[in-house]
């Protein structure tokens, strides 16, 4: 065993005899369920134990304990499964409450107060598990868009507002076989809660989204465009006001609207 | 039905299941040796005495955990009563601001071990052979630890050896007890 977990193994003796406290006592116990060396070390050495315990000389008990415990014993309720602790525990609370109904009810009251916090606690980690998994989907976004600004294929195209919202600008960079490009505009308006910008590619005169977004209170938004087809194939990108979900046409003002004709 | 004849594990079997008579025999075959146990450690008769009525209590509770696959049902019963004798003890030491407390058991347990008197039954007298047999420093270092319930730590400052000496001297005796055991063809089962 010198080649082992030295550490835990050199308690292994005194657990045999009895010694460590409940702390080392459990460390054993829970090293021995992994280790079956260990295990086995101590199933060869526990009889070492008994055989100590066998070198006291036997010593008469007086018959009142035998009395004794026998009379706890038929006194104990039956082996408890369970149904049976649970009534018990229902006992021993009705018990409680008639004995000391303040400290009851304290109790009551912190378990309940302990039980709301940790709901309250647990819809928090539920809110911010959230708000990461849509930080790293945006994330994953902009690593996309910034992809393509690095790819020596793409063409880059000015974006601009519409009289509606005339300070946004910004650039469609896309490689014109794919039907993947980033968008990077500034200057939109943000919105209010129930509302998004929604992004269209228009071929002739239909319009096909690809996808919707908001943007920061600086207006600035890092789009990644999913197109349904090559984006050499549509004519015209626009952005539109629509309701949170996006609409299958375009509803709302348009804000942007340019041609897709590379100037770059 | 007649379960004299019974062996202990199937007597912690039937207690589990509640059976009175299977605790009273089980009882009537090794209370005398806890008590032994009780009073070689806790050297008084009234404690001894709690320590025998806390074990069968205890077995009478917990026999439902007892698992044959880790050991006989003897070394289980001695483990609980050698635990609670144990506990007892650090309890009333250290009420009693330990270090003269534990002083005093040290003295009384390294003094009177391995009565050479006592080979009045046949198997204390292998036990108390094979404890006698061992070199004095690792069958102090046993008896500390097991009749005086001292941490190995406690021992080796009582003492004064390096804490690895006192480690090395536990496992070596427990060896040797282990074989001696085995060669005089001892078991707990």
């Amino acid at each position: 065993m010198s080649e082992r977990n030295t550490g835990i193994d050199d308690l292994l003796p005194w657990y045999i005899l009895g010694t460590l406290d409940s702390e080392e006592q459990q460390r054993v116990e829970a090293y021995l369920r992994e280790d079956p060396t260990a295990m086995e070390y101590v199933a060869q050495m526990r009889p070492v134990a008994t055989f100590l315990t066998l070198s006291a000389e036997p010593a008469a008990v007086s018959s009142n304990v035998k009395k004794e415990l026998f009379g706890r014993i038929i006194s104990q309720p039956p082996a408890p499964d369970s149904a049976s602790r649970w009534l018990s525990l229902k006992e021993k609370l009705r018990f409680a409450v008639r004995s000391q109904p303040m400290l009851v009810v304290l109790s009551l009251t912190i378990a309940v107060l302990s039980l709301a916090w940790g709901l309250v606690l647990s819809a928090r980690v539920s809110v911010l598990r959230n708000e990461v998994s849509s930080l790293q989907a945006a994330l994953a976004n902009q690593q996309r868009v910034i992809l393509h600004l690095s790819d020596p294929g793409s063409k880059s195209i000015a974006i601009a507002g519409t009289e509606l919202q005339p300070e946004a600008s910004g650039r469609f960079i896309f490689n014109p076989g794919s039907r993947e490009g980033g968008v990077i505009i500034t200057g939109l308006q943000p919105l209010p809660g129930d509302r998004v910008y929604q992004l269209w590619l228009i071929k002739g005169d239909v319009p096909e989204s690809a996808g919707t977004f908001t943007v920061d209170q600086d207006g600035r938004a890092s789009i990644l465009v999913k197109a349904p087809a090559s984006i050499s194939s549509y004519d015209i990108i626009g952005v539109s006001v629509e309701p949170v979900g996006g609409s299958l046409q375009p509803t709302g003002e348009i804000v942007v609207l340019s041609p897709l004709s590379p100037d770059a | 039905m007649d379960q004299i004849g019974l062996t202990d594990e199937e007597l912690i079997g039937k207690i589990a299941n509640r059976d009175e008579a299977a605790i009273e025999l089980l009882y009537d075959r090794y209370s005398s040796a806890i008590m032994g146990l009780a009073l070689k450690i806790l050297g008084e008769r009234a404690t001894a005495e709690e320590i025998v009525q806390e074990t069968f209590l205890r077995v009478w509770n917990k026999a439902n955990r007892y698992d044959a696959g880790r050991g006989a049902a003897l070394s289980w019963l001695f483990a609980i009563a050698h635990h609670q004798c144990i506990d007892r003890l650090r309890r009333d030491q250290s009420s009693m601001e330990t270090v003269e407390g534990r002083k005093v058991i040290k003295n009384v347990f390294i003094e009177q071990s391995v009565p050479a008197a006592a080979a009045s039954v046949q198997r204390r007298h292998l036990v108390n052979t094979a404890l006698a047999s061992l070199p004095d420093e690792q069958r102090q270092v046993i008896e500390m630890a097991f009749f005086g319930g001292l941490t190995r730590q406690e021992i080796a400052r009582q003492t004064g050896v390096p804490l690895g000496t006192v480690q090395t001297r536990a496992r070596l005796a427990l060896q040797k007890l282990r074989a001696r055991l085995e060669e005089i063809g001892f078991t707990d089962e």
